[in-house]
């Protein structure tokens, strides 16, 4: 069954800056440093230090969820709130420091939609790369071209390389790319920036159509127009901890009525 | 329509947590990238050709430039070690190409994570496709220098025999050793940033360690002794030496051998013990 579990989920990221990344460091500085008290602060996850006095940041803490097909989740919060973090563990990039998480089903996560897509590549190229990135074999990305084509609208820009093409059709062909392909989860992460009028006009529908075709859908925005629209659950996530659990009108309430109380 | 084959994480359907352990996940790391080898095998092949893409040479710019290197340095360390036979320059062209083709392996190795890091912290692919493209650019650009070296064999009457066939197994045993050294400097490199530095800096003074501009007998005493104990002199005489007329190395091969076992032993327990954290680290 497709499904998103995650149990007293901890992420802890280690910082390594410039100086505890090298080895000199490592070997002979560390040990001197003296620890310092961590201070507070409104964004971002908590920091601290681990038992070896290096820095940390706690971006999760204690979040315990279950996602079932049919849910439509909205992820709410300040920047640095944590809602990247959880999505890269959704997807399997980052494993819990502690805890447990398991996402069951083909994973689409769309943080870069134009991840692979190199700018000498042509068009026809890029969606090689971008099938192959996605898990496709030949068969499938020849089946797919034509459709995306057709859908990206490039006509004949698609024979020339990417460095040809405007912000606006970048966009275009990486959207038709990754919305031509059916997955059980789908993870997003403030999907879509340039694209004009008319174009964002068919991504809506063709969003939609993708969206639907997936059985579980986690999307971070800070646009709560469109996580009105489709999303039916949200999370609401502050320095890491998850402080709410809902409907998505009744979590959104809640998240801008803490807004404008700090206001 | 189609279903995506692409499965992030794929666990027993029992309610209960089977966690499987770090070494069986870093084993099936390694066995999907060679599985899903697409992905490496047409990136590398894109990547080397654009480098070359308008140019009119193309791809073939690999071969002439390992050209004039054989040449102009041939010529030259021919006449400083006074190796002035016919056998010279086949000998110095075949240990050029291997030679680039292992170091700029492990020097390209110790950025392959810290480079692909867009495309790491975009989903849950196995880390090792990273280092399957990172040596397969350089075995393409190997296959395109190789030509040099048939050229100046051809040119000073060095012809093909059977032997040459044991070069095949030579290249491959060379290129398991260079994908586990590959790992291990991929994933030290990403935890810490000094070590491509390092590692150039190493291969600059390894390389006339390695007998390329000279033949290994040459060397004597202490030097012949630093030579031995260079492990790449061994990778390089597995490679070349049946296509010198050289025949059949054994302790060469019994060293290369033993390189890659005991290596992807220790690179796997390294790989078991971090792969989970070199997200954290980019």
């Amino acid at each position: 069954m497709v499904s998103i579990i995650l149990k007293d989920v901890v992420v802890e990221f280690p910082i390594l800056d410039d100086k505890a990344r090298s080895l000199r460091h490592t070997f002979l500085l560390n040990k001197l440093q003296a620890l310092r008290q961590p201070k507070a602060q409104s964004v971002g996850g908590i920091m601290g230090r681990n038992r070896q006095g290096q820095r940390l940041v706690r971006a999760l803490h204690g979040i315990s969820v279950e996602i079932n097909p049919g849910d439509r989740v909205a992820l709410i919060g300040h920047n640095g709130s944590g809602k990247s973090t959880l999505l890269r563990l959704m997807a399997g990039v980052f494993q819990p420091t502690s805890g447990r998480s398991r996402s069951s089903g083909s994973v689409m996560p769309l943080f870069n939609i134009t991840e692979g897509i190199s700018a000498d590549a042509t068009g026809l190229e890029a969606i090689r790369i971008r099938g192959y990135l996605l898990g496709l074999n030949d068969n499938q990305i020849n089946a797919l071209t034509d459709e995306i084509v057709e859908f990206s609208d490039l006509g004949d820009y698609i024979d020339l390389p990417v460095r040809t093409y405007s912000a606006g059709m970048q966009v275009r062909l990486a959207f038709s790319i990754v919305t031509s392909i059916t997955s059980d989860i789908l993870l997003m992460d403030e999907i879509i920036g340039a694209g004009d009028a008319s174009f964002l006009e068919m991504a809506e529908q063709r969003l939609q159509s993708f969206v639907d075709r997936s059985s579980i859908m986690v999307i971070a925005s800070h646009n709560s127009d469109i996580l009105r629209k489709w999303c039916n659950r949200a999370l609401l996530l502050e320095h890491g901890k998850m402080i709410a659990d809902g409907p998505v009108e009744e979590v959104i309430d809640c998240y801008e009525r803490s807004i404008d109380s700090h206001k | 329509m189609i279903n995506q084959s692409f499965v992030a994480v794929a666990e027993p359907q029992a309610g209960d947590w089977v966690e499987a352990s770090p070494l069986s996940k870093a084993i099936s790391d390694l066995r999907d990238a060679v599985v899903g080898w697409r992905v490496w095998f047409f990136i590398g092949w894109f990547d080397v050709k654009q480098r070359y893409r308008r140019s009119m040479l193309g791809p073939l710019w690999m071969t002439l430039n390992m050209g004039v290197q054989v040449a102009a340095l041939g010529f030259l360390m021919g006449f400083l070690t006074r190796n002035i036979t016919g056998e010279f320059l086949p000998w110095v062209s075949i240990s050029l190409v291997t030679w680039n083709y292992m170091s700029s392996s492990i020097n390209d190795g110790s950025m392959t994570f810290i480079l692909n890091n867009g495309s790491i912290l975009q989903s849950s692919r196995p880390l090792s496709v990273w280092v399957l493209l990172t040596v397969w650019k350089n075995n393409i650009v190997f296959w395109h220098s190789l030509i040099i070296f048939i050229i100046f064999s051809f040119s000073y009457q060095h012809f093909p025999t059977f032997e040459w066939l044991l070069f095949f197994p030579g290249m491959l045993l060379l290129t398991i050793n260079l994908l586990w050294m590959c790992l291990v400097v991929a994933i030290i490199s990403t935890r810490y940033r000094d070590l491509p530095m390092i590692i150039s800096n190493l291969f600059t003074a390894l390389f006339w360690l390695t007998p390329i501009f000279y033949y290994p007998e040459q060397m004597t005493g202490v030097r012949g002794v630093m030579i031995e104990v260079n492990p790449f002199t061994h990778l390089l005489n597995v490679v070349r030496d049946p296509l010198m007329g050289r025949g059949l190395e054994i302790e060469s091969w019994i060293i290369s051998l033993l390189m890659a076992v005991i290596g992807w032993t220790l690179t796997m327990y390294l790989f078991s013990r971090t792969r989970h954290k070199i997200a954290y680290w980019l």
